[in-house]
């Protein structure tokens, strides 16, 4: 027979929601109680939810703006390498470094490095790949793709304390309170 | 019906107060300018005119986008583009001292310059006074009618709720947009393009679109920050709106400044005297300054302001990027009239070139809070989808 010992293997506790708006007071009173380490789970986009989440701004814009500086860079280079240093040619008697012809091509390279940036940068900062998450270890976690609405407290939170988190949960008004393992 | 409370009514009669004293003025500095020196007043009109009336008819493009896409930005704007779609009956009126001083300002309309240039005489069957009447008659009837129905409908639905509304809305305006930018298109070749008759751009008409469109969501804008603190309004202009509008400018910033470009790039790549002498004319002598000037404060400038969250969801800021882009706009269009006048009395800087805008902008705030005051300052019934209209929450608990 097995026995449960401490539940040192907690990744948080999870509280279930029939609605938007509970989800989204819900996730005010657990920032004003004063738990930081947390993540909601919705079907959909909430408007205003990463608003009460009270989010740190993303690291985003500068990532892509990074890529789009190199992608404008490396086009302005690569130009002026090939049409003025490396192969310089006559062309209807104009400046080898004519800038204009060579806007679409450094506008199209600002646009490609800076979507690559935006895409790695996505997935780096959402930490994907990942193939192994504790919250699928609730069976009731199913419904966040169709109609559940999920709040985790989870359990690095400085102000983690199973049983008080558990009880300040069932406060909200859930439909149901679960124990995330990891 | 209603008793909600309204106070921007204050507010539109002080807007109204003021306009009243630029439109003296205005009318004034007009007079003074046509006693004066003839020519150069004929440039400051145009110049002011194309300015307004691409404001009046950007409120109507907007208005008909709207009623086919939808959304909140256009929902709570929904009476200030009513109002600025109306306007064109103003600008329409305005037109006429154009109309009347042709020779004045287009070549084709000289009988003299039409023998002695073989290219104005081919193009006279296009280019000739009688058509040119008939046509600006038909955009002013297009443009001044789809606002007049798409105004009462729209006075009625607050009073009925009838489902009726939307659906007329819609089947004018889908269509209309088509009629929309045609119209806009044979507009731009015939009262700015054909300023110049050698010059030939195909996207010409557009670029005209989306500055007149840009100026438009900026006085949007300033509209918005100045009745955010208004009853009713203050409650459904809040920041995401702002955010929304902000996210248009950006978005006809870049176009602008894609356009033009394409533009110059054509030009300059085909090398050609009809579209080469276009530019060269422009980016000589003090003109070049002004060009500079454009790329920075119409393109570069905004479209880093308005790539900032922050500023997009700050009415004041946005206001101001708003301004910025009317300012930019006016010298957008003295930057392509100007230079067409090259050589000839009047194609330098005259302080009318300011003043009859600002005065004419007087006229054409004026008649904006008439038409505004006409209606309630947000609209009774909503609908989403296809589902019967509804009371909006403002007026459910009064």
């Amino acid at each position: 027979m097995r026995t449960f010992e401490e539940p040192s293997g907690i990744h948080g506790v999870m509280a279930s929601f029939s609605d938007v708006d509970s989800l989204v007071s819900a996730v005010g009173s657990a920032r004003e109680a004063g738990y930081e380490k947390l993540d909601a789970y919705s079907p959909f986009p909430v408007d205003g939810l990463s608003d009460v989440m009270d989010l740190k701004p993303s690291k985003m814009p500068i990532i892509v703006l990074t890529g789009a500086l190199m992608g404008l860079a490396s086009g302005v280079g690569m130009q002026y390498w090939m049409e003025v240093i490396d192969y310089p040619k006559n062309i209807g008697g104009r400046p080898l470094w004519s800038w204009p012809a060579f806007v679409p091509a450094v506008f199209e390279l600002t646009i490609l490095l800076g979507s690559f940036a935006a895409v790695i940068g996505m997935l780096l900062l959402n930490g994907l790949p990942m193939p192994y998450h504790p919250v699928f270890n609730v069976p009731q976690f199913r419904k966040a793709s169709r109609d559940g609405f999920f709040l985790c407290i989870e359990a690095d939170d400085p102000n983690f304390d199973l049983a008080t988190t558990r009880s300040f949960l069932e406060k909200l008004n859930p439909i149901g309170v679960y124990d995330v393992e990891r | 019906m209603t008793s909600v409370t309204d106070n921007s009514r204050p507010l539109i009669n002080k807007i109204q107060g003021l306009a009243s004293v630029v439109m003296v003025l205005g009318v004034l500095a007009i007079g003074a300018g046509f006693s004066m020196e003839p020519e150069t007043i004929y440039q400051s009109y145009l110049i002011g005119w194309l300015f307004w009336n691409g404001i009046a008819v950007g409120f109507l493009g907007l208005l008909m986008l709207h009623h086919v896409v939808g959304g909140d930005w256009g929902f709570v704007n929904r009476r200030f583009l009513e109002a600025g779609a109306m306007t064109a009956i103003v600008t329409g009126v305005l037109c006429i001292p154009i109309l009347l001083g042709l020779p004045h300002l287009y070549e084709w309309a000289n009988p003299a310059k039409v023998a002695s240039e073989h290219v104005l005489h081919e193009k006279a069957p296009y280019l000739n006074t009688g058509f040119f009447y008939g046509r600006v008659a038909f955009y002013f009837l297009f443009w001044a009618g789809s606002a007049v129905l798409l105004n009462v409908w729209s006075a009625d639905v607050d009073k009925t709720g009838s489902h009726s509304f939307r659906v007329k809305a819609r089947l004018l305006s889908a269509p209309g947009l088509l009629v929309y930018v045609l119209v806009y298109t044979f507009y731009s070749i015939d009262f700015a393009m054909s300023l110049e008759t050698h010059w030939m751009s195909s996207i010409f008409a557009l670029l005209m679109m989306v500055g007149g469109a840009l100026s438009t969501l900026s006085i949007l804008v300033i509209l918005m920050w100045r009745f955010q603190s208004t009853e009713p309004l203050s409650k459904v202009l809040v920041r995401a709106r702002f955010h929304d509008v902000g996210n248009l400018m950006l978005a006809f910033t870049m176009l602008w400044a894609y356009m033009a470009f394409s533009q110059y790039l054509i030009g300059w790549a085909g090398n050609l005297p009809e579209e080469a002498g276009f530019y060269s004319k422009r980016l000589s002598h003090g003109f070049m300054n002004v060009a500079v000037a454009l790329v920075v404060l119409h393109f570069v400038l905004p479209f880093f302001l308005l790539l900032l969250r922050p500023i997009k969801k700050a009415p004041a800021m946005i206001a101001m990027v708003g301004i910025l882009f009317i300012v930019m706009r006016h010298v957008d269009l003295w930057w392509f009239v100007k230079p067409a006048f090259d050589g000839q009395p009047g194609s330098h800087f005259a302080w009318t070139d300011v003043a009859v805008t600002v005065g004419m902008g007087g006229i054409w705030l004026f008649a904006f809070c008439l038409f505004l005051k006409s209606k309630l300052i947000l609209p009774v019934y909503e609908s989403h989808h296809d589902r019967p209209p509804v009371k909006h929450e403002v007026y459910l608990h009064g």
